[in-house]
């Protein structure tokens, strides 16, 4: 912590958020390139929530496949988080590098991101960290194809037991069915169904689910994956924003909707994908997925920055 | 630090009266015994708040007889207050409690947090000048690091009755003292690994066993919780003005041994609970140094 922002040099603006914006910055020193978080301090509130949040749960992760927080700088007004520079998110990066300018990448990468994502996510998870905000925007792609988790700000600790759990959390077009259903008591399976939408929309260059509401995503969702019922997901109809006059839909086939996708990826999308939060893969059984046996015969699944036996969660 | 700057200059903390309120009365004929929940989120906060009480006033008491009276500028921390506050420690942490909606974690957390600061910040220690900047200072934190529900500094720091500007400094200092590393975990355990090597007894299994890092948040507190109330739960205690004398137990307890036997249950309970323990002592640097077991009031020796 004892950096100071004379030691990076400000370049440009690679994007602004609702707290924070961020710049590409170089150190002075080692003319390697960093990105700057730069989060403006406001007198009533004190240090920001997500900045709190952000940068206590990523200073107790490392991992290949979550962006590294090197270093905070806390000056009059501002704090700086500086973060190491990975060149694009997934979502410009499928922008550039989709093919036809479609969007979608090749199958072959696809699975080397869901890989990566996973194994990030497994990890956090394994720490009982939420991430509660996946989408392509916060997944940055280096130029050597490497996939890193970014951008922590709603993520929490969920083994803490606490009375109040928001329902306000993941960008819409990627949040669970239970979470718009109004679910407070969600867990791990949370992120799983954002992993999920995003499989997808790797394949086809568009979001899944692009929901403009919370009604209207629950809508979307309901259209492809079937309005669910009492016998469909007993309990759902317990849920607080449960209605008896939902529109009545039918599942509909996800390959005639995603045709380059194999089967094996197919089901494995449909494993991310369930409804029911209890029957979603886990991030440890997604890897397992035949899909990715061409990859590794499963020996990633035991983390090897993490130092405890694996089999310790099943999730 | 520049203290000579801060010491004259500390405004006192002013309590505006409080609205009417339930929450810091006390409740008659109370039997001399209450049973709490062996988990810390089923404890009713009432109970909560008077175990934490009476854990922070034997701290007190034992730090404040270390503490010379004339505080030079090497001791002083941003904590410090000019003299201590008038608003008895029970019934500002009830206050911050009401008028925050503290939940337990936050409240438990705060305790861990005094470990956390000593320990990253050997300056400090909890005494009747710093208590209660401490509380709000930890509060806050911890419910907006732990919560998904907040309020602004604002409004903690007017409940807290300090200036927003010093609750902003406040804050600032305790996060950069331990390095925003906010979240619960057992930072014992580097020093664990170094008395197991250094007896040469390592045992790498041991290692694989027990859990590390924020991932252990819950057992973290609930072992704090646990410890305070054997520490702190019998009649003895330190009065705070709220259900002094009465005895507090865990809920299945029929005696320190038998909990202690309980914890001991399986192999893996029984070495957090170990780090626990001495993590309790280190809490309680008096038993540390006294070769105590570390697990009675310090009122009773």
């Amino acid at each position: 912590m004892s950096a100071s922002a004379s030691q990076f040099q400000q370049l440009e603006k690679l994007g602004e958020g609702t707290y924070a914006t961020v710049f590409k910055g170089r150190n002075r020193a080692l003319g390697t390139f960093v990105a700057l978080k730069e989060i403006n301090l406001d007198s009533e509130e004190g240090t920001p929530s997500t900045a709190i949040r952000e940068i206590s749960i990523m200073k107790e992760l490392r991992h290949e496949n979550i962006i590294t927080l090197y270093d905070v700088i806390h000056t009059e007004n501002k704090l700086t988080l500086v973060f190491e520079y990975l060149d694009k998110d997934l979502k410009r990066y499928m922008d550039s590098n989709g093919y036809n300018k479609s969007g979608a990448l090749e199958p072959h990468v696809v699975k080397s991101f869901m890989f990566q994502l996973l194994r990030g996510i497994m990890f956090c998870h394994d720490n009982r960290v939420l991430h509660r905000d996946l989408k392509p925007q916060n997944l940055l792609i280096s130029s050597k194809g490497e996939l890193k988790l970014g951008d922590f700000g709603l993520a929490r600790a969920y083994g803490i037991p606490v009375n109040t759990f928001s329902n306000e959390v993941v960008t819409l077009w990627y949040r669970a069915p239970d979470v718009l259903l109004g679910s407070r008591s969600y867990s791990t399976s949370i992120d799983m169904w954002s992993a999920g939408c995003i499989m997808a929309e790797m394949y086809t260059g568009k979001p899944l689910f692009p929901g403009s509401s919370n009604e209207d995503q629950l809508f979307k969702i309901f259209r492809i994956m079937g309005t669910p019922n009492e016998r469909s997901w007993p309990g759902v109809t317990n849920y607080p924003n449960y209605r008896s006059n939902f529109n009545s839909f039918i599942p509909q086939d996800l390959h005639a909707l995603i045709p380059n996708m194999d089967s094996l990826a197919l089901n494995l999308l449909q494993g991310l994908l369930q409804m029911r939060p209890e029957l979603r893969l886990s991030a440890r059984q997604a890897l397992q997925h035949a899909w990715f046996n061409d990859y590794t015969g499963n020996s990633v699944v035991a983390s090897p920055m993490h130092e405890q036996p694996s089999q310790q969660f099943n999730y | 630090m520049t203290s000579h700057t801060d010491k004259p200059k500390r405004a006192a903390i002013v309590i505006p009266p409080p609205p009417t309120t339930t929450s810091v009365q006390h409740s008659p004929a109370l039997p001399p015994r209450r049973t709490l929940p062996l988990r810390f989120i089923d404890c009713p906060k009432d109970d909560l708040i008077v175990i934490i009480s009476r854990m922070l006033s034997s701290l007190i008491s034992i730090n404040d007889k270390q503490i010379s009276p004339d505080i030079n500028h090497q001791s002083l921390t941003r904590f410090h207050s000019r003299s201590p506050p008038q608003i008895s420690l029970y019934s500002y942490l009830s206050r911050l409690s009401h008028y925050s909606s503290l939940e337990n974690s936050v409240l438990i957390t705060s305790i861990y947090y005094i470990d956390l600061l000593s320990m990253c910040y050997p300056t400090f220690a909890v005494s009747s000048l710093t208590v209660h900047r401490f509380l709000l200072t930890a509060t806050t934190v911890a419910s907006k690091a732990l919560c998904d529900s907040f309020c602004s500094n604002s409004h903690y720091a007017k409940v807290g009755g300090v200036n927003l500007m010093e609750l902003n400094v406040l804050e600032t200092e305790f996060l950069n003292k331990v390095g925003y590393r906010v979240v619960p975990r057992d930072f014992n355990h580097d020093k664990l690994r170094e008395r197991k090597s250094s007896t040469g007894t390592l045992d790498t299994d041991y290692f694989k066993k027990i859990k590390l890092g924020i991932e252990n948040a819950a057992e973290v507190l609930d072992l704090y919780y646990k410890r305070m109330v054997m520490l702190v739960g019998g009649p003895e205690a330190e009065d705070v003005g709220c259900h002094d004398g009465v005895e507090y137990t865990l809920a299945g307890e029929n005696g320190k041994e038998d909990q202690e036997q309980k914890l001991a249950g399986s192999q893996l309970q029984a070495e957090q609970d170990d780090v626990s323990r001495r993590k309790l002592r280190k809490l309680n640097k008096n038993d540390l140094e006294s070769e105590n077991d570390g697990l009675r009031s310090p009122k009773s020796h």
